[in-house]
């Protein structure tokens, strides 16, 4: 796709989980509209995968920088930005995508479970954020995207510390918007149900579970691709955006609307 | 910008300036022809020099909507592909001055104009193969202010039946909202509008009684422009938006509070 026209010629982008499914998705659309991208990944594993999303955006013209940052340790997220900062010398837009969460049923869920679940898709979307806007609010302003979820409207099984996370980042947007917006950092929230990726896969073969999200939960009646946030990712990270503050935009099919 | 609108048909409810206008530009300028229609026929003939075609009727009356949208299909040969429903108006009255047929009024400016609408052009866009349709709420509906509670009332009805109306026409017809804080548009600006009534209630000069309006509230960006309401309606009508539908998108107003 040709986003040239969203006015993004040269910005730099920071996007978190830019190994596969919607992170991957997010950072080649921003280098489409012509950001140069650092790309954040977990310390092991995927490495043909991140150095396959690089090859991608290079073969667009942009530069592509990896970074291997485990998202929820703070030591980690403060090198990602100050990487990106000591290669590119800004960070104009920074994605918050990397999550992860456990499935145990609440009665179920352990000490352990519940800290890496908040560590890696709470604590990590702060810290990001305040490293981010550290760099961006001398710079005279910045945009922040974070990826939320419909489980952070709408409560689900097997799901209550993600959804509590999810619901937690939705509200920490507004909070920092308030204190950011007139130093031109706006914070704001892209949030996807389910969506058709490689993580997702275990849940989406389950045994009927398609046709039931399908045809109940989703009016819209297909399944989230990672491709159906680029236009709002784009949108929210460029001018056009730019009264738009602390916002959550669901982009769920209508998944929230029942 | 390209949002992928070229060669599109649109129609605007009362679009001849505003917010409403700077929607129906915008939708020109990205190569879609485009139908106004407004209450202020002079206005229309000022403005709308670039658009398809506009049309002046009275859309808050059953008779008014009706006409126009017999005029969007005879015009186009066919129902639109984007509907914006862009008529409201809020006319502070005291609430114990505000009498039934006031809120009468209100009701047919504020919901009932787009329920009408709605109800003729949807089944025809959903006939049609599908299409959008962006509401203009107001960060008023959720946040009251007493002086407006009819507005604010009828703004979130808007929320309401916009998540309704997508559930009822998804998947061929998406349906969203745009909720804009305060916009400096006629609404404002005018001699006796909310500038000069604030400025009058605490004997402010029109500066100060704009800069008081901010504080009050909070408002971290100040005011918005009309383009920004244009571009985020506009974002939400395109292939961009393509799996949003039954969302609203705050514009501004939103770090005031939530009910």
């Amino acid at each position: 796709m040709d986003y040239s026209s969203f006015g993004l010629q040269d910005k730099v982008a920071i996007v978190t989980g830019a190994s596969q499914g919607i992170g991957r998705a997010i950072a080649v659309g921003l280098a489409q509209a012509g950001t140069h991208i650092v790309l954040a990944k977990y310390p092991s594993g995927r490495e043909t995968e991140i150095q396959g999303v690089q090859s991608e955006i290079e073969a667009l013209g942009r530069r592509a920088l990896i970074t291997r940052t485990d998202v929820s340790k703070v030591a980690d997220v403060n090198a990602m930005v100050e990487q990106a900062k000591e290669a590119f010398g800004r960070v104009d837009i920074l994605v918050n995508n990397a999550g992860w969460t456990g499935n145990s049923m609440a009665i179920d869920v352990t000490e352990e479970e519940y800290d890496a679940t908040m560590a890696a898709s709470l604590k990590s979307v702060f810290f990001a954020c305040q490293a981010a806007a550290r760099v961006m609010i001398p710079q005279g302003g910045g945009k922040i995207i974070n990826i939320g979820s419909n489980f952070g409207v709408i409560a689900f099984k097997s799901r209550s510390v993600y959804a509590a996370a999810k619901a937690g980042v939705h509200h920490l947007s507004r909070a920092l918007s308030l204190e950011w917006a007139r130093q031109g950092v706006t914070v704001n929230v892209v949030a996807p149900c389910i969506t058709e990726t490689e993580s997702r896969k275990v849940i989406l073969e389950r045994p009927g579970y398609k046709e039931w999200a399908t045809q109940q939960m989703l009016p819209i009646g297909r399944w989230n691709q990672p491709e159906d946030l680029v236009g709002a990712v784009l949108f929210l990270s460029s001018s056009l955006s730019d009264m738009v503050v602390g916002h959550t935009l669901m982009v769920d099919g209508g998944w929230t609307i029942q | 910008m390209d949002y992928q609108l070229n060669g599109k048909l649109a129609y605007v409810t009362a679009g001849a300036n505003g917010i409403g206008a700077s929607i129906a530009n915008l939708l020109t300028a990205e190569g879609a022809r485009v139908i106004v229609a407004d209450c202020d026929g002079k206005t229309l003939l000022e403005n709308g020099n670039g658009w398809h075609g506009t049309f002046t009727a009275d859309l808050s009356s059953p008779q008014g909507v009706d006409d126009a949208v017999e005029f969007v299909l005879e015009k186009f040969g066919r129902a639109p592909d984007i509907l914006i429903n862009n008529l409201g108006v809020a006319d502070p009255v005291p609430f114990e001055q505000l009498t039934d047929e006031g809120w009468m009024r209100s009701m047919n400016v504020n919901l009932l104009g787009l329920v009408r609408t709605c109800r003729s052009l949807l089944p025809k866009m959903a006939g049609n193969g599908g299409g959008a349709v962006v509401n203009i709420g107001s960060d008023l509906g959720k946040q009251p202010e007493p002086e407006v509670i009819d507005y604010g009332l009828f703004k979130i009805g808007v929320l309401h039946l916009t998540k309704s109306l997508a559930k009822a026409y998804a998947p061929k017809v998406r349906v969203n909202a745009v909720s804009p804080g305060p916009v400096w548009t006629g609404l404002f600006s005018r001699p006796g509008g909310i500038a000069d009534q604030i400025g009058a209630q605490f004997g402010l000069d029109r500066e100060g009684a704009v800069k008081k309006f901010l504080e009050d509230r909070y408002m971290p960006l100040g005011f918005g422009e009309p383009a920004d309401v244009a571009n985020a309606a506009v974002f939400l009508a395109s292939p961009l938006a393509k799996f949003i539908t039954g969302a609203n998108l705050d514009l501004g107003g939103t770090l005031r509070g939530l009910i």
